[in-house]
């Protein structure tokens, strides 16, 4: 856990969690050059918004149901944990195809600054989770003389 | 939706660019027809287009998520049987997965006859 925490991997790669399907596509792709128009497999997985008063991270959690979401701010660190729940199927009913992944999700991410951890409030959105954190006044330099 | 696509908080975003994502899916059988289900997270009804051609069903869906500054974008492709009665195809998104029924024809249902021994 700590050694996932700290470098900012998980800001910078939206791939992190996907699962096992997906990441066997992934290896096809690489996020080197943002230009090219590519198209990927999956969703952006979180998106982080560096703003000047404040940062806005967006977790898409498709499925989702609000209850079952847990959001942890400790200093510069954010941990959102959820869970969705595998759908279960009538007796007449049966996959042929499955791609979506269920069940629990935990990601920290090392926050760009620090922020205001009362301050912070979270909507769920069209299966996305939408989470507003107000900046911490960044503290003034201390200017020592020397005589 | 609006807090999604607050502007002043964004880089400056061009509406022509976006970025495609093929959502993961799943494809459920029962006796009535298919369903699929896709995960599209930041999608919503109004901005999703469904049609169907030479058999080939194709998805779109936009979203006021923004990645690199592009908009994210869903799009896939599923290619469906003759069983299935195309004018009775219905989509909707609720909370970022978009459910699709695809109704089998009448005539392709199972119907089950009773056996009965005299």
């Amino acid at each position: 856990m700590l050694a996932r925490l700290n470098d900012n991997w998980s800001l910078l790669n939206p791939w992190r969690t996907v699962n096992g399907l997906q990441k066997e596509l992934l290896g096809l792709f690489d996020d080197f050059n943002e230009n090219l128009n590519r198209y990927r497999a999956g969703y952006p997985q979180m998106i982080v918004e560096d703003a000047e008063k404040e940062l806005t991270v967006k977790m898409s959690l498709p499925g989702y149901d609000s209850k079952d979401m847990d959001i942890e701010v400790v200093s510069d660190f954010l941990t959102i944990r959820a869970e969705r729940k595998a759908p279960e199927l009538n007796k007449d009913e049966k996959f042929l195809h499955r791609e979506r992944s269920f069940g629990k999700l935990e990601e920290s991410i090392k926050l760009p600054s620090k922020v205001k951890s009362g301050k912070v409030n979270a909507r769920y959105i069209d299966g996305v989770l939408v989470i507003t954190l107000p900046k911490e006044e960044a503290e003034k330099p201390h200017v020592v003389k020397i005589s | 939706m609006s807090d999604i696509t607050k502007k002043e908080n964004k880089p400056e975003v061009s509406k022509l660019e976006y970025i495609e994502f093929a959502p993961p899916s799943d494809v459920v059988e029962n006796h009535t027809g298919i369903v699929v289900l896709l995960d599209v997270p930041g999608a919503t009804t109004e901005k999703l287009s469904v049609n169907v051609e030479d058999r080939i069903l194709k998805i779109e869906a936009d979203t006021d998520l923004a990645q690199h500054g592009k908009h994210v974008r869903y799009k896939r492709s599923f290619q469906i049987s003759h069983e299935i009665a195309l004018d009775k195809i219905s989509a909707k998104i609720k909370d970022g997965v978009l459910r699709l029924e695809l109704p089998k024809a009448e005539s392709a249902r199972v119907h089950k006859i009773k056996v009965t021994t005299e």
